[in-house]
């Protein structure tokens, strides 16, 4: 090779670098498409995920619900069995519905808290003259008193609820509460909700516990709430010793250790579109409703008007933003911070010899504090890139990097919005 | 001697029959994994003490003495509701079968009752009598009387019509031909719907148990999904099986005795 050559070739090689240097700068960063098998429970809670399917979010993140459109919906007791026949990727679930199971499923995590469920309701007869915890409390007597004086109306009465997990800890408490145990009540293990419903309505029961829709059914039929998981929960302080956090629990959406493992990205473009669903729910409720309360009645077999939707928003599940959720994930002061709410359902189980005492602990069954975490710092590393990128010259390819990373840090997509604004800085 | 000696002649393929379906239940556990599948060998250990004693069916509300009184709630409950609906049953078919009308208003009617599952009554039968005990009679009774008349209409119908006509032309009455010729030919068939009767009883009344009652293995089987403890299911339905299993030999014995007239096939 003479030297005239020897500098044509170092010539086209440069050129070729810089041109490589210059597309890698303005190429778009690719979003995986990924197929999530995923299950839903007939609840308001583990069915808002609608709203993102009918809005295109998931769409948009590269994500399709398999099987198509919708996934599966399951029944809550039927949970465990399902995930371990690992039918599904990810269930709309709580950490306490899988506990009783956790010996004996594959290593299962929460990754996303969509909202904290405080619909339990002890539901009485509405011609049986069963006064309510609040009544009762406006008549004077001490909490502790009142919750007695409640439950007391449940003594030799038959009190029916289904045998679920998520829901014992809130039966337990209620008759802990009351200083009775199950023998002092005509306790009815009814097969499902539906059962449940049909004996109150038949006057075949005295009392019931449900899930919400079971609680909204019977108290628009005149059904009286007598002892709620928020008159509980109001009782409870920051500790996992706090036993009054038993009659509560975040619902979100739990996966596998393997899955999550190995679909990490995925996870947080999930939990991205799970806070945008929920940030729509707090800011049009009434859209919101319009489309999550058709596709709940179509699963559950429920005719809810849309406005039914609200109190599950505003009082029973409230779905909490990204923002708010830092008292769940941060603050050691709060006694809804996840790491008491899990840890106290557990305590039920060590109570009672099922776990040893330290067996299991909160953050085996939950990583939603890390994805949390992950998240915000995304979100904080792309607002800073953003912000740098402010007032630059940017080409049309960057520019449109930037504004793309823009959207997806306004749908709270915090890794996209990342990647994307590195990639407009030419990164 | 000589048992021991023809032993593996005469036992020799059930032992085979055994062997083979244990090999291919740990293949099938080592291949989805315990949490799908649990080795017999980490149930085996279990299939006693449960019996007397098990945490999670306490912390479910089943009391603190295991699977016993539960697995004797549901034999008495599967035997005796049978009981119940295999002397209704039979008795109504006998007396419908004596009138030809009779029994074309009826057919029908009991045809179609016998088709729905089992689990679709439940709500009927919750808002109707209510979860417990009485509500366990009902399905099972009710289960057992319409495949009992079935079973007696049946046979009632396949009775050769030579056999009856011969007594007549010896100038037996028309009672005395029912109790003496066509009751003890129709025996063998009912006899064999009874087996069958009471194989679908224990599935009720499972059933039937997972409506709320108090006791009951349903309300273990109920207990132990919740905890997807599929160990304890396994060994809650071994003692279902083995009970079910000595309760048709107890029921072979005595319905061999009583058809002990009739010629047997080995």
């Amino acid at each position: 090779m003479n030297i005239r050559n020897a500098i044509t070739m170092a010539a086209i090689a440069a050129a070729t670098a810089a041109a490589g240097a210059f597309q890698a700068a303005a190429e778009a960063p690719e979003i995986p498409q990924v197929k999530v098998r995923f299950a839903h429970f007939p609840y308001f809670d583990h069915t808002q995920s609608i709203i993102g399917l009918e809005q295109g979010w998931f769409d948009e993140v590269g994500i399709t619900f398999d099987p198509e459109p919708h996934g599966i919906v399951v029944q809550a007791s039927e949970a465990s069995a399902v995930f371990a026949s690992g039918r599904v990727d990810v269930m709309s679930a709580s950490a306490q519905l899988f506990l009783p199971a956790a010996p004996t499923l594959p290593p299962l995590k929460v990754f996303h808290y969509a909202d904290i469920f405080q619909g339990y309701a002890v539901m009485a007869q509405p011609d049986g003259g069963a006064k309510s915890f609040q009544e009762i409390l406006g008549e004077g007597m001490t909490p502790d008193d009142a919750f007695k004086a409640t439950m007391d109306q449940l003594r030799g009465k038959r009190f029916a609820f289904p045998t679920e997990a998520a829901i014992k800890g809130f039966i337990d408490l209620s008759i802990q509460k009351g200083g009775m145990t199950l023998e002092d009540v005509d306790a009815v293990g009814a097969p499902d909700d539906a059962a449940n419903v049909a004996l109150m309505q038949a006057g075949r029961a005295d009392f019931q516990v449900g899930g919400v829709p079971s609680r909204m059914t019977l108290q628009i039929a005149g059904f009286k709430p007598i002892l709620t998981s928020g008159d509980l929960a109001a009782y409870a302080g920051p500790s996992a010793d706090s036993i009054e956090l038993r009659a509560v629990f975040h619902d979100g959406w739990v996966a596998s250790d393997e899955w999550i493992n190995a679909n990490y990205e995925t996870v947080l473009r999930l939990t991205s579109v799970g806070f945008r669903i929920n940030q729509f729910i707090n800011d049009h409720a009434d859209e919101a409703a319009a489309i999550h309360t058709p596709f709940l009645n179509s699963v559950a077999g429920t005719s809810f008007a849309n406005e039914v939707a609200h109190v599950a928003y505003t009082s029973l599940d409230p779905f909490w933003t990204f923002d708010a959720q830092t008292g769940w994930i941060m603050d050691k002061d709060n006694p809804l911070n996840a790491e008491y709410v899990i840890g106290s359902a557990i305590k039920i189980y060590e109570e009672q010899g099922l776990f040893q005492e330290g067996e299991y602990s909160w953050d085996q069954f939950t990583l939603a504090h890390q994805v949390y975490n992950d998240l915000a710092k995304y979100k904080s590393d792309a607002e800073t890139i953003l912000a740098d990128l402010e007032g630059s010259e940017l080409s049309d390819d960057a520019a449109a990097l930037r504004d793309k990373a823009m959207a997806f840090h306004a749908a709270f997509d915090f890794l996209d919005a990342y990647r994307f604004a590195k990639a407009a800085a030419g990164g | 001697m000589f048992a021991i000696r023809n032993f593996p002649r005469a036992y020799g393929w059930y032992v085979l029959g055994i062997a083979i379906a244990f090999v291919i239940w740990e293949a099938v556990a080592a291949l989805l994994g315990n949490y799908r599948l649990p080795s017999f060998l980490l149930i085996a250990p279990e299939v006693f003490p449960l019996l007397v004693e098990s945490r999670m069916l306490g912390f479910q509300g089943g009391g603190d003495d295991g699977y016993w009184p539960h697995l004797l709630h549901t034999i008495g409950y599967t035997v005796g509701a049978s009981a119940l609906g295999v002397f209704l049953g039979v008795s109504f078919a006998l007396a419908v079968s004596r009138s030809r009308v009779l029994r074309a208003v009826t057919e029908v009617p009991i045809e179609l009752l016998r088709t729905i599952p089992p689990l679709a009554a439940i709500p009927f039968i919750l808002i109707w009598i209510g979860p417990g005990n009485p509500a366990q009679l009902m399905m099972v009774g009710y289960y057992v009387f319409v495949m009992m008349v079935v079973t007696t209409l049946n046979a009632a119908a396949n009775i050769n019509p030579v056999l009856p006509t011969f007594a007549a032309t010896l100038g037996a009455s028309r009672n005395r031909i029912f109790a003496t010729v066509i009751l003890p030919a129709m025996v063998p068939a009912i006899v064999g719907g009874l087996r069958v009767a009471l194989g679908v009883a224990w599935g009720v009344q499972i059933v039937a148990e997972l409506m709320g009652g108090k006791l009951g293995m349903g309300r273990v089987f109920s207990a132990m999904i919740s905890f997807q403890a599929l160990d304890a299911i396994i060994v809650g339905i071994i003692w279902v099986s083995l009970a079910a299993a000595l309760v048709d030999f107890g029921l072979v014995l005595l319905m061999r005795r009583i058809t002990r007239w009739a010629p047997k096939i080995d």
